[in-house]
């Protein structure tokens, strides 16, 4: 029902707005893929400097981690991100965008390599490679242009 | 609770969450009665299907952090790739998606790419 509803307003539209349509669905799903890496790095990056405290029990941990400036500032770039999937999720199958949040852990493992100088394992980077070609893949299937 | 059971609960609740948002934004969120977007977004907050959403994935995030407590996140994180196929078959089952050969082969391989990761 979803999807032939997001189909009939894309064969009501010119092919202009058709066009915007569709760059304003890559804005979105790539806006909502890296902000919600850049708020899980975000988050590591203020949890990093907090490891150092252990001695208190873990619900005093997580609610003082939830106050720090840079924790803050990565669960909001993660909300935003959030925002950003649901606008793309009324415009496209689910089945075709879900499957491309595994771009996820190619970017947080760039970025925890390039941020952090975690080492990143020759098998890493052939999963990092599938996952990259299973995500071209499933652009040839984006449901836009259906019937 | 058993981890294993959480892990799968978590799982399971991860992939109903994605159907129950596209259910709440199906109408569109640009379009629809409401013209102004603002609008739409407001409107959406009363929908039952989005409360759904933000509580199995909020029950899911919990039951993970249950199952990594008890589990081997080498053990667990491949089992998160299960999610894309099972997203996949609700869809199918309950949004009536249509999902091609080649859609199927795209979400294969990327689950494959996971595993691949999850093992590295």
């Amino acid at each position: 029902m979803a999807s032939a509803a997001s189909v009939k307003t894309a064969q009501s539209l010119p092919a202009a707005r058709g066009v915007s349509e569709a760059r304003q669905v890559a804005i979105e799903l790539t806006g909502a893929v890296l902000m919600a890496a850049c708020g899980h790095l975000m988050i590591k990056y203020g949890l990093n400097t907090a490891l150092a405290v252990t001695h208190t029990s873990l619900t005093v941990r997580i609610l003082s981690y939830l106050l720090m400036p840079r924790v803050i500032l990565g669960l909001a770039v993660y909300g935003i991100g959030t925002l950003l999937w649901i606008a793309v999720v009324s415009k496209r199958d689910i089945s075709y965008l879900y499957p491309i949040t595994a771009l996820n852990y190619v970017l947080i493992t760039l970025g925890g390599m390039w941020l952090f100088g975690e080492l990143v394992s020759w098998r890493r980077w052939i999963g990092i490679a599938v996952v990259i070609t299973g995500v071209v893949v499933l652009q040839t299937s984006s449901g836009e242009k259906k019937q | 609770m058993n981890p294993l059971a959480a892990l799968w609960a978590s799982i399971m609740l991860g992939g109903i969450a994605q159907i129950a948002l596209k259910l709440a934004v199906s109408g569109g969120l640009t379009g629809g009665p409401n013209p102004r977007v603002i609008g739409r977004w407001v409107e959406l907050l009363c929908s039952g299907w989005l409360w759904l959403y933000l509580g199995s994935f909020g029950l899911a995030t919990g039951l993970w952090l249950l199952a990594l407590s008890g589990l081997n996140i080498s053990y667990a994180f491949p089992l998160l790739s299960a999610s894309y196929i099972l997203v996949a078959l609700l869809a199918r089952v309950f949004l009536r998606e249509t999902i091609s050969l080649k859609r199927w082969a795209g979400i294969s391989i990327v689950c494959f790419g996971v595993l691949l990761i999850a093992w590295s």
